[in-house]
């Protein structure tokens, strides 16, 4: 079994790990050099996430924690939760992305995006005892969709989320708060109009400049 | 199903990042799951959610944090796969999916008036959530709310202020709203109704009164 280099796609065949019982910690050269380690802000985690959906791959799935794992605990603990349930959580949602790494296949995001969801819907879960309901994918029946994934299209989603993180980085200050206190404080929009003492219509008007702005951003991209 | 009325961009960044309670959660879900616009939406929303996550310092991980995931993976039984509960319920018309884990097998359906039944599907966090089975050519009487009312409409339609909403349709009212929805006259009208349960506590009667008042 092989798999093909992404980054000149000169289809040199590689070595690949196969052993499920991988001990950690041991050195991988397919994983340390020839795919992962060109650029560091070029990794494909969206691959990665692939290794772990097609061949279990455990030294991916390290690749995906070292990156991942401090982020969202970071994340947990913005929200007001204590250190323990920020540890629990981060290490709940790093299972999820082992088990679910299959559905990621027909997922359209980048491997940021699911993955961070992930974390989002977790710590909602937990703050709630009820599932955080999501829309079933079954109840959009596109007869025309096609599934186009190949890794060209995995590298340009990569490449679409960072030119997106980029496109936040450039939002003007008002707008970029009033979503961190969203994803961050978890306040609603009427609860950030209380905040930050502005009218209900300055915080829909910020909701709705910035989202159209990374919109139209994620269309002139695709 | 193509529906005409959204969730605003404020509702859908509250429903993602799971700053609205889990009954309008479940309705704004359910109309994300069949409309392709709010879907992009979301995508939008997720994008930007991760984004803002993706720029936050890391912190330190216990030390044997990966091990103990490691370790938990290599322990759990092989059979992860995700299995959706078909609920068979006895509505005629077909359900979104979405909403299957919050369907009853059976729905115990109560008079609200005359031309108006409704089921309860949650009861949690100061929202309920029920389906509201509106008799074909009612009128519900003139009124308005306390707090906030989120409706999705699941077969047949109404007419509400000179406005019509179908299929998978979706309406948000607060307390300065005034409205008297008409179901179609030709069938039925579902919709998934969730209103803060303020009102709730005037009980059934009491609700009913409030609406020949009004």
């Amino acid at each position: 079994m092989f798999f093909y280099s992404l980054q000149d796609n000169s289809k040199v065949p590689v070595y690949k790990c196969t052993d499920n019982n991988y001990v950690p910690y041991m050195n991988n050269n397919v994983l340390n050099n020839n795919v992962l380690n060109n650029n560091v802000s070029q990794i494909n985690y969206s691959f990665l996430i692939d290794e772990i959906a097609n061949n279990q791959n455990k030294q991916a799935f390290i690749k995906l924690f070292n990156h991942f794992a401090p982020r969202i605990k970071s994340f947990v603990l913005k929200t007001g939760l204590s250190l323990n349930e920020a540890e629990d959580l981060t290490q709940e949602t790093m299972i999820t992305v082992w088990n679910k790494a299959k559905l990621f296949k027909s997922d359209k995001s980048a491997a940021s995006t699911w993955i961070f969801a992930i974390a989002r819907n977790k710590r909602i879960d937990h703050l709630r005892r009820q599932k955080h309901p999501l829309p079933h994918q079954d109840d959009l029946l596109l007869a025309s969709e096609i599934d186009l994934k190949t890794h060209e299209l995995e590298l340009e989603k990569e490449q679409t989320f960072n030119n997106i993180k980029l496109e936040i980085t450039k939002l003007p200050k008002e707008q970029s708060d009033v979503l961190k206190k969203s994803f961050f404080e978890g306040m609603s929009h009427i609860e950030i109009s209380k905040d930050l003492d502005i009218p209900l219509g300055t915080v829909k008007s910020r909701i709705r400049l910035a989202l159209t702005s990374i919109r139209k951003k994620m269309k002139g991209l695709n | 199903m193509y529906p005409k009325h959204h969730p605003s961009y404020e509702l859908l960044l509250d429903y993602a990042a799971g700053n609205l309670p889990i009954a309008p959660s479940v309705i704004i879900a359910t109309h994300c799951s069949i409309c392709h616009e709010c879907r992009d939406t979301l995508d939008t929303i997720n994008i930007t959610g991760a984004a803002l996550m993706d720029d936050l310092n890391a912190d330190s991980l216990d030390t044997d944090s990966l091990e103990n995931v490691l370790t938990k993976i290599n322990n759990q039984p092989k059979d992860t796969e995700i299995k959706y509960d078909y609920n068979s319920n006895s509505l005629t018309f077909d359900v979104p999916k979405t909403l299957n884990n919050y369907l009853p097998k059976s729905l115990k359906w109560k008079n609200l008036s005359s031309g108006v039944k409704t089921a309860e599907l949650i009861a949690d966090d100061g929202f309920n959530l029920d389906i509201y089975r509106i008799k074909s050519g009612y009128k519900i009487p003139k009124h308005t709310h306390t707090g906030f009312e989120y409706t999705m409409v699941l077969d047949g339609g109404f007419t509400d202020n000179q406005i019509y909403f179908g299929p998978g349709d979706f309406s948000f009212l607060d307390d300065t709203s005034n409205h008297s929805p008409k179901a179609d006259l030709d069938r039925d009208c579902y919709c998934l109704v969730s209103i803060d349960s303020q009102i709730k506590l005037t009980g059934p009667i009491g609700r009913f009164i409030n609406l020949i008042n009004n």
